[in-house]
């Protein structure tokens, strides 16, 4: 009774994670180990409509409004990103405090499953 | 000479030139460090050796704290070393601006300066089983060879705390040594009950104990030492005041109020971009001693933002503990089963069907014993349980309650909040430490307020360090003892201990204890010692 119950278990985890892990923003939150599972569609869309809500203007316009045209020059976009953070020029996600210029290039994309 | 109180002959008398009531850290600790100045000194203490469960019990609460504060019964002990017997050894000093007048925090500033207890840290330390090498955070990244990775922070800097292993029990280590001394004499079982106290010389003359209820000892003594501890000591005073018409230290109603703890916030999550660099935050173990860095935030810091001083160690945590999934079960759960929708009934249902695999982890190890998934052990990021230092406030307080312990005495009740000033300060304090984590590419804080209600309720913890019942001040009419210690309308009736912090900074207490106990010892002999 107990294995069917423990097998009955973790068919539904296995099928649950299979459903919907994803992972994502790993790189944006460090390198650490965490196997975070998400419904990533869901997760941009939220910052896409935060961001709009707090800040108004689209996420892109924001980016180049900053000076970042291109997103392949990681180094340039590091140096915004640590400077964000040296003026408390932060957001809240979710309780992760992250610099703005990160959060708009998350709405950026989140916009596009708006 | 170690006497049981409960084989003396009744009524019988004593004289002593130092009446130590207590022998726990502050206790032993004076004893030792005026053994040499006195012929006699006599120390009462309500236990024996052992702990006893009947003993213990005269700690027990008249009525508990409503306000999530935790039951102090047994946060505390009640036996020689006192609560040295179960505490976990950690030790760090406070900092220069833990000592200063801070005009956001009410009620702050120490009759002393940081040199004036700094000092006597190094013997402290030697007490406390972990030596007298300091806590200088360059020496001991170099010594370790490991990084201070807040080296070239603007508001963040590593502290150091240190622990003997084994734990120091203060009995278990200085006990034999203390009651071998001639000039000692350790009465257990003896519980002190009544002073006698002359108006005219301010002096404590006679202290009365209890053994076996109704049956009293006398101790005829030069002077008079309150050593039983941060809450204690105010329930003792509130009790000796009681046949004085508050003429000691209690003039202006101060005894057993500006009650403070270290409560103990499980607020934020650090990702760390690179766990590597993380060493110098994780125990090392040398011989006999650990040493563990944390961080904290930098004077200037706190003085430029007005705030209250924190203690922030790094704790690994793995997914398993990390899941937002099982705490939104949980908070499902208890909601459902109430028949309600909890807030935020969306997002937590996100949570929990994107954390499955945990919940289900969760449910396997609570219902069957056994783990599923083996990336639940994984090391996902560090928790942060933060030590804050809490603003001493007028109406936190221990005072005497209707019911009595088996020798008559009142005993306690508590009345303890933590104000909204405090949090509002603890949450600008974290979104500082944030930013700075973040311009220094460390990785990214997650500040945990969306579960306000239950951090600051059933999750929140407590260091058990009791402490400003008592407190240091410049003048009488803001506190119950002055610089020397001394309880204010008395001429030779002291107070060590925590109960004399008049802040509580934000690291624990017992070192700063040692401190100002050896502080206290020699002004003493200073002052009172003859021939």
């Amino acid at each position: 009774m107990v294995d069917q119950l423990r097998r009955q278990f973790i068919a539904a985890a296995v099928g649950s994670c299979v459903f919907s892990s994803v992972p994502m923003l790993s790189d944006s939150f460090g390198q650490h180990t965490k196997q975070k599972k998400t419904l990533v569609v869901d997760e941009y869309l939220y910052i896409y409509k935060h961001w709009m809500n707090e800040v108004g203007l689209e996420p892109a316009d924001y980016l180049i409004s900053r000076g970042i045209t291109t997103l392949t020059n990681r180094e340039n976009v590091r140096e915004y990103v640590t400077a964000d953070f040296s003026t408390a020029n932060t957001m809240n996600i979710q309780g992760y405090i992250l610099s703005k210029v990160e959060v708009a290039i998350m709405g950026s994309i989140g916009k596009n499953f708006s | 000479m170690i006497v049981d109180g409960r084989v003396l002959d009744a009524n019988s008398t004593r004289k002593t030139n130092v009446c130590i009531m207590g022998g726990g850290v502050a206790g032993l600790v004076l004893a030792k460090e005026l053994a040499a100045s006195f012929k006699k000194i006599i120390i009462i203490e309500s236990g024996g050796e052992y702990y006893d469960q009947e003993t213990q019990e005269l700690y027990a609460a008249s009525t508990n704290n409503k306000n999530h504060y935790p039951n102090s019964l047994y946060s505390r002990l009640r036996f020689l070393g006192g609560s040295s017997n179960h505490w976990e050894n950690n030790t760090s000093p406070l900092d220069p601006i833990d000592f200063e007048k801070r005009d956001w925090i009410e009620n702050s500033g120490w009759p002393v300066d940081y040199d004036d207890v700094a000092q006597h840290y190094p013997a402290a330390g030697e007490y406390c089983g972990v030596k007298d090498d300091g806590y200088d955070k360059k020496v001991w990244s170099k010594r370790l060879n490991k990084e201070d990775v807040f080296s070239n922070s603007v508001s963040l800097e590593t502290g150091i705390a240190k622990a003997a292993r084994p734990s120091t029990r203060f009995y278990n280590s200085y006990g034999k040594e203390i009651a071998a001394l001639p000039s000692i004499e350790i009465i257990t079982n003896a519980n002190a009950v009544d002073v006698e106290f002359d108006e005219n010389t301010k002096n404590i003359s006679k202290v009365y104990f209890e053994s076996i209820p109704g049956i009293r000892h006398e101790v005829s003594t030069d002077l008079c030492v309150m050593c039983l501890g941060g809450i204690e000591n105010a329930r003792m005073l509130l009790a000796f005041n009681e046949k004085y018409d508050h003429r000691l230290g209690n003039r202006y109603d101060n005894v057993g109020r500006y009650f403070m703890d270290h409560p103990v916030v499980r607020a934020a999550q650090f990702y760390a971009h690179d766990m590597s660099r993380y060493t110098l935050y994780k125990t090392t173990d040398l011989v006999d001693r650990i040493v563990l860095g944390f961080w904290k935030l930098r004077a200037d810091t706190l003085a430029a933002n007005k705030l209250n001083n924190i203690r922030m160690p790094l704790v690994s945590a793995t997914n398993y503990t990390m899941s937002d999934g099982i705490s939104s079960h949980h908070i499902l759960k208890d909601a459902l089963s109430n028949g309600e929708l909890p807030e935020d009934f969306g997002s937590h249902l996100l949570n929990f069907v994107r954390d499955f695999d945990m919940v289900a982890e969760a449910v396997s190890r609570r219902k069957f014993g056994t783990k599923i998934f083996d990336h639940a052990d994984e090391i996902a990021a560090y928790q942060m349980p933060i030590m804050m230092e809490q603003t001493p406030h007028r109406d936190n307080r221990i005072k005497l309650g209707d019911s009595k312990d088996r020798f008559g005495i009142r005993r306690i009740e508590i009345e303890w909040q933590l104000k909204e000033d405090d949090k509002e300060k603890f949450w600008q304090a974290l979104t500082l430490v944030a930013n700075e984590v973040g311009a220094n590419s460390l990785g990214r804080i997650r500040l945990l307020q969306e579960r306000s209600e239950r951090i600051w309720g059933d999750q929140l913890g407590f260091g058990h360090h009791h402490m400003g019942t008592t407190r240091m001040c410049h003048n009488y009419k803001d506190g119950v003892t002055d610089a020397t210690q001394k309880v204010f309308g008395t001429n030779n009736l002291f107070v060590a201990g925590s109960s004399v912090f008049p802040t509580g900074g934000h690291v624990p207490p017992t070192l700063t204890i040692v401190a100002m106990t050896i502080r206290l010892a020699k002004y003493i002999s200073r002052e009172f010692a003859r021939g």
